[in-house]
């Protein structure tokens, strides 16, 4: 499962990145590495991009490169982003 | 409350007072803001040689001396992905204009974020800088209920913090003092890097140990060669471009190293910010005493603001707002600068006493001066309210609705507000584009701003639409001028199109837009950006306008010997007697006063034919001729492209009905009604008239924006080439308007 596939308010862990390697070093600089929370915010009214909150910032992140964020199911459930 | 990790820190490797200092961080950190806190209005704006990053420069007076500090571009890491963070990363490791490294970093972290801050300052640390960190937003955090052990973090980091608030000032003596006093050299975080990594980095540490080509020293350059993308490609790149055989077979062995590691499982684009952020987890899970993700209200407004509904209201207000004031918020300072700068003409013209230099003083310089110096007040209320806007976090929200919008033209949603810009002006609209970081996006946001029917285009429009569908209903008329603006976004998303699949190929960069916290803004820091980049504006594109405007004068206003059909000194002379005979309320004077300006206008618009310009517009009548122009027409045109609100005044001269006319005057839109080519067929027609507003529409006509664009793209390439293809662009529309619409009538 990949990130734009998590519904709207859902949380997850971050298990791997795809893409490009320049795409991949870039979202794990901006916190998106493995093993880290992701919460979907809200979706922008025509559906794209995404509010994403991960490490208590927020991005603005286009279902193109939320294709390239595979997430997994959160261990604890009462965990926050 | 500087805590200075005595320990640690020690004052042993520093050799002197430090006087050259950087400022750098992520984006959204408020940098900028407590650089203006910092330095004042003691700033000095340069570019970097070749590319189109400002340099900003700040002094902050301190004993003995001053701290020289420069502004960096915001970057998230010193691998760089676009050239401000290139930029950035030159700075602090010493390859940037001044050649050295600065004497101390000071790196702005965002308290509210500070893992992500973190990643950023172990880096600065390990090239070897001494380091202060300025916790920035420090009254944030501490308002979300977050509690940072300040004195434990510098202990962890090995380099003093101190906490600050760039809108309050509060810090920034302690952060001076903190500079002055060498600031640290930090400690190296331990990274606890895949195996494979490690035993690679080790074996490769001695091949790189004197080579420059990424940042840290030793085995710590070579894990991040092995371990990010950017670095690995950018030291190749660098390597190989060297193109010796020893450099080639070092690019070789990093190459072959790089896909052994990768080999083995380990994902050499990411691997070390993985391990760097394990590690800087660890750190802050030992220094932050509670947190809270983000504060109810915040979350509330960004509900508010992205929501379908309520964020579009508020998204076409706040536009509204922004064009508005661009479009007609700043035209009383515009008549003001206007008024002034006719009076200071005018009085020069009169101490200079007439004659050739006084008229070219006043017509050439003073008003070529005031061509763009007329749009010093849009500017400054586009900067201002961009500023503010930006500084709220609002401009991101923004981005984020219209994003997929935009997505439609190949554009980011952050192009939407420069191009709405561009039906008030091209100039501020370009100006606008800084605020999109990705250079390809900028690029392709600046070609389509001409494209947006400026206001300048509107009284051509109206003078035509006034001449050529005098008999039909408003409402008509209201339509055509409305299709014109259309017909530019047509063509726009059309040049979109091509652009995209010739010289601006490539998809959109990827869009990670950073929606920062929102903050109220502050007002200082508003104004020193906006009065900065404003001089900069003025005094970048200013020199060269004032040259164009200057050749265009000259071409207007010789030869002076043009040959007239009467003497008009001498009728002019005669009526004047007649006049002075006639006592001052005798209602005989009236025939004669029109009699005077007739002859005025008349000899006006005689020496206009006879001028270079004129010969240029007859000259070129059989070009132009196909499009339904006739050589009056052409000289307007020619006029234009100086400014398009030229196009009235001139048509004013040539039908001899004075150069004080605007797109209401009645004269003028009977004359141009009236006027026929020597066939006996009317000039302007309806079609004719739709030919030339479509020319307008396309053409790349406006000196200003040339010189904008070239100042924007840091060269004559641009500008030259949007001026030819739009321009030859136009001549094509209008000819098939004018051809296809006459076959189409006969």
């Amino acid at each position: 499962m990949t990130l734009d596939q998590l519904p709207v308010g859902g949380l997850a862990l971050v298990v791997a990145l795809h893409g490009e390697p320049q795409l991949r070093e870039r979202l794990a600089e901006l916190g998106f590495t493995r093993g880290t929370r992701v919460r979907l915010v809200r979706r922008a009214p025509l559906g794209d991009p995404l509010h994403v909150r991960v490490r208590s910032g927020a991005f603005a992140v286009r279902v193109d490169e939320a294709r390239c964020i595979e997430i997994g199911a959160l261990q604890e459930p009462e965990a926050r982003a | 409350m500087s805590a200075t990790a005595q320990s640690v820190v020690g004052l042993g490797s520093l050799t002197r007072i430090p006087r050259r200092v950087a400022l750098c961080g992520n984006p959204n950190v408020g940098k900028t803001s407590l650089f203006n806190a910092l330095t004042g209005m003691r700033q000095k704006v340069g570019n970097y040689p070749g590319i189109t990053v400002e340099r900003v420069v700040g002094r902050v007076p301190v004993a003995g001396g001053a701290l020289e500090v420069v502004d960096l571009p915001g970057c998230y890491s010193l691998a760089p992905r676009s050239p401000d963070e290139r930029v950035a990363r030159d700075e602090i490791v010493g390859a940037g204009p001044d050649a050295s490294p600065p004497d101390v970093v000071v790196v702005v972290a965002d308290a509210t974020n500070l893992e992500r801050s973190l990643l950023l300052v172990t880096q600065v640390i390990e090239t070897g800088r001494r380091v202060v960190v300025a916790l920035n937003q420090f009254d944030m955090a501490v308002a979300a209920g977050t509690r940072i052990d300040v004195e434990r973090l510098a202990e962890r980091l090995g380099v003093p913090v101190v906490p600050t608030c760039a809108r309050t000032r509060q810090g920034r003596e302690e952060l001076i003092q903190a500079v002055l006093a060498g600031g640290g050299a930090g400690r190296r975080l331990e990274l606890d890097l895949p195996a494979a990594v490690r035993d690679a980095a080790r074996a490769l540490a001695p091949r790189v140990a004197d080579r420059p080509i990424a940042p840290g020293t030793g085995e710590r350059r070579a894990a991040l060669l092995l371990s990010s993308a950017t670095l690995a490609t950018e030291a190749l790149a660098a390597l190989r471009a060297e193109d010796t055989p020893e450099a080639t077979a070092l690019a070789d062995e990093i190459a072959a190293a790089r896909a052994r590691v990768e080999a083995s499982g380990v994902d050499v684009a990411t691997c070390s910010t993985e391990a760097r952020y394990a590690a800087i987890e660890r750190l802050v899970a030992d220094v932050i005493v509670r947190v809270q993700d983000q504060t109810p209200w915040q979350a509330r407004l960004d509900r508010v603001l992205t929501h379908p509904l309520t964020g579009s209201l508020v998204l076409v207000s706040v536009f509204l707002l922004v064009f508005l004031a661009i479009f007609s918020g700043a035209a009383p300072a515009m008549d003001l600068v206007e008024g002034l700068v006719k009076a200071v003409g005018s009085w020069l013209h009169a101490h200079l006493g007439g004659g050739t230099l006084a008229d070219f003083v006043k017509d050439g310089v003073v008003a070529g001066f005031g061509a763009f110096l007329v749009f010093v007040p849009q500017i400054a209320v586009l900067f201002l309210l961009l500023e503010a806007l930006e500084d709220t976090g609002y401009l991101a929200r923004a981005a984020f609705l219209l994003d997929r919008l935009m997505g439609a033209f190949g554009l980011p949603g952050r192009a939407f507000l420069p191009l709405l810009s561009g039906f008030a002006c091209a100039i501020p609209a370009i100006l606008a584009t800084r605020t999109i970081e990705n250079r390809r996006d900028r690029m392709l946001t600046m070609a389509l701003v001409p494209l947006m029917s400026c206001q300048a285009r509107l009284p051509v429009y109206l003078v035509v639409v006034g001449a050529v569908f005098a008999a039909t209903a408003d409402w008509v008329q209201a339509m055509v001028v409305l299709a014109m603006y259309l017909v530019g976004v047509v063509v726009a998303a059309l040049a979109a199109k091509v652009l995209q699949r010739t010289l601006l190929s490539g998809a959109r960069s990827p869009l990670l837009l950073e929606l920062p916290p929102y903050r109220r803004p502050s007002l200082r820091s508003i104004t020193y950006n906006t009065a900065r980049r404003t001089w900069s504006f003025v005094a970048g594109a200013g020199p060269v306008i004032l040259v164009l405007m200057m050749l265009l004068w000259g071409a207007l206003e010789f030869p002076r010997d043009v040959p007239l059909s009467r003497d008009y000194a001498q009728e002019t002379a005669s009526v004047e007697r007649a006049l002075a005979s006639i006592p001052e309320d005798d209602a005989a004077r009236e025939p004669l006063a029109v009699r005077l300006e007739e002859l005025r206008f008349e000899e006006s618009s005689e020496r206009l034919r006879g001028s270079y310009i004129g010969r240029t517009g007859r000259l070129i009548e059989p070009l132009i001729e196909p499009l339904g122009f006739d050589w009056k027409i052409g000289v307007a045109i020619l006029g234009s492209f100086a400014a398009r609100e030229v196009f009235v005044p001139t048509l004013g001269v040539i039908y001899a009905v004075g150069d004080d006319a605007d797109e209401e005057s009645t004269p003028l839109r009977e004359s141009m009604a009236a006027d026929r080519w020597p066939d006996g067929r009317h000039v302007f027609t309806p079609l004719s008239g739709i030919s030339l507003m479509v020319f307008y529409v396309i053409a790349l006509q406006c000196m200003s924006t040339l010189a904008v664009l070239r100042r924007e793209t840091g060269s004559w390439r641009w500008p030259v080439a949007l001026f030819v293809a739009y321009t030859a662009l136009a001549y094509v529309a209008s000819l098939a308007v004018y051809q296809l619409g006459s076959a189409f009538l006969a």
